[in-house]
């Protein structure tokens, strides 16, 4: 593993178990993951220790097809995003935060991370897309990705057959896959 | 899992599948060429929604500098090392964590490991091992700046050379050496990398 070893050369380095490489793409990839996780849980503590599962499960998975497949960033990301709603969704989580936000109540109005997320997206031309998604498709879309709900909330939420919602999403992901390839073929 | 869970990959990929289920898919996907080509798709496409900020919201001024992101990394040793061994190393590298020298990786990814304190007259080092001997990482202070030393290796009767490193302007050094699993009994730093040019400068035991 060199200084100028590019992305690929790392997935290849990581599947022979080369710890140096494991290094490297921390280096490459720890501020935009850390920027994925603080924009779930508007936290620097937790958002470290989501970053810090998702190296490890990297670690764990340097073998695997998916990463070589998807590359390391795209992995990355997913997996960083899946290891911060996952703090979201405990209980220690939901506990802490409320203390949190008692304590942001005396000082200041309370900035909520999924409001900065939505002001973020809109950033995006994938965002722009997600626009022109069927609205049931959009909206199970946002339910999950921006608010952390899991398929049985939105099916609760939505009144609808979670084997349905999955369906929705399915369709509403494959769109949006074939947008991207139209922006970046 | 064994059938193709390809309800659950998209799910996967915008967050929504739970713990175990989410743990199960990419286990199955590393194994299954077919999932693996869906749900990289579906990966690819998530992470385009996220914004390409590379920055913390609301934290844009306290971006990781490259220490940090080495203390980071060295925590996770918390997570994966054996207590004990953990305790020794993070007194240890107390003074070594405000240098930019590299953290041991290899002790992070290497759940059974184990470590020495090599003493001598002039500076300090410690040596992190594989229990099978196959790797070793050596992390020095307080040598001579700018010189070449060596790392040997006592293992059955005879001495050998590990490998040479080199120290930093501030006579620090870091190394990474692999070699054939063997039983390490000895280690010693010496000046150079000739083991006849006089006694070793830090040594274990």
């Amino acid at each position: 593993v060199t200084e100028r070893d590019q992305p690929a050369d790392l997935v290849h380095h990581l599947a022979l178990g080369n710890p140096a490489a494991l290094e490297q793409a921390f280096d490459f990839y720890v501020e935009r993951c850390n920027a994925v996780a603080y924009r779930v849980l508007g936290d620097e503590e937790a958002a470290r220790d989501a970053v810090q599962e998702a190296f490890l499960a990297l670690w764990r998975h340097r073998e695997g097809l998916v990463v070589k497949t998807a590359g390391l960033l795209p992995w990355l990301i997913v997996v960083t995003r899946n290891a911060a709603i996952g703090i979201v969704r405990s209980e220690a989580w939901r506990t802490r935060r409320e203390e949190r936000a008692k304590r942001i109540l005396t000082e200041r109005t309370i900035s909520d991370p999924a409001d900065a997320v939505l002001r973020q997206r809109e950033a995006s031309c994938l965002h722009r897309a997600l626009h022109a998604l069927p609205p049931e498709q959009k909206t199970v879309v946002e339910l999950a990705y921006f608010h952390f709900l899991t398929m049985a909330q939105i099916a609760e939420q939505t009144a609808t057959p979670v084997g349905t919602v999955k369906r929705r999403v399915q369709l509403a992901l494959r769109q949006l896959g074939k947008l991207l390839r139209e922006v970046a073929p | 899992m064994s059938v193709h869970p390809y309800e659950s990959i998209e799910t996967f990929a915008i967050g929504a599948l739970e713990g175990d289920d989410a743990r199960r898919l990419l286990q199955h996907a590393d194994q299954c060429p077919t999932c693996a080509i869906v749900l990289a798709e579906a990966m690819q496409v998530a992470a385009g929604l996220e914004p390409e900020q590379r920055r913390p919201i609301n934290v844009a001024s306290r971006v990781y500098s490259r220490a940090s992101r080495r203390r980071t990394l060295a925590s996770w040793a918390a997570g994966i090392a054996a207590a004990a061994a953990l305790v020794a190393l993070t007194l240890y590298n107390g003074d070594l964590r405000s240098s930019s020298l590299n953290v041991p990786v290899a002790a992070l990814v290497h759940s059974h490991f184990t470590h020495h304190a090599l003493r001598g007259t002039i500076g300090s080092a410690k040596v992190i091992q594989a229990l099978d001997g196959s790797w070793l990482y050596l992390i020095a202070d307080n040598l001579k700046p700018k010189s070449e030393y060596s790392l040997w290796e006592v293992g059955g009767a005879r001495q050998r050379e590990v490998g040479t490193f080199s120290t930093n302007s501030r006579g620090q050094a870091s190394a990474y050496f692999q070699q054939p699993a063997a039983k390490v009994r000895a280690l010693s730093v010496r000046a150079g990398n000739q083991v006849g040019t006089g006694g070793p400068e830090l040594c274990w035991p």
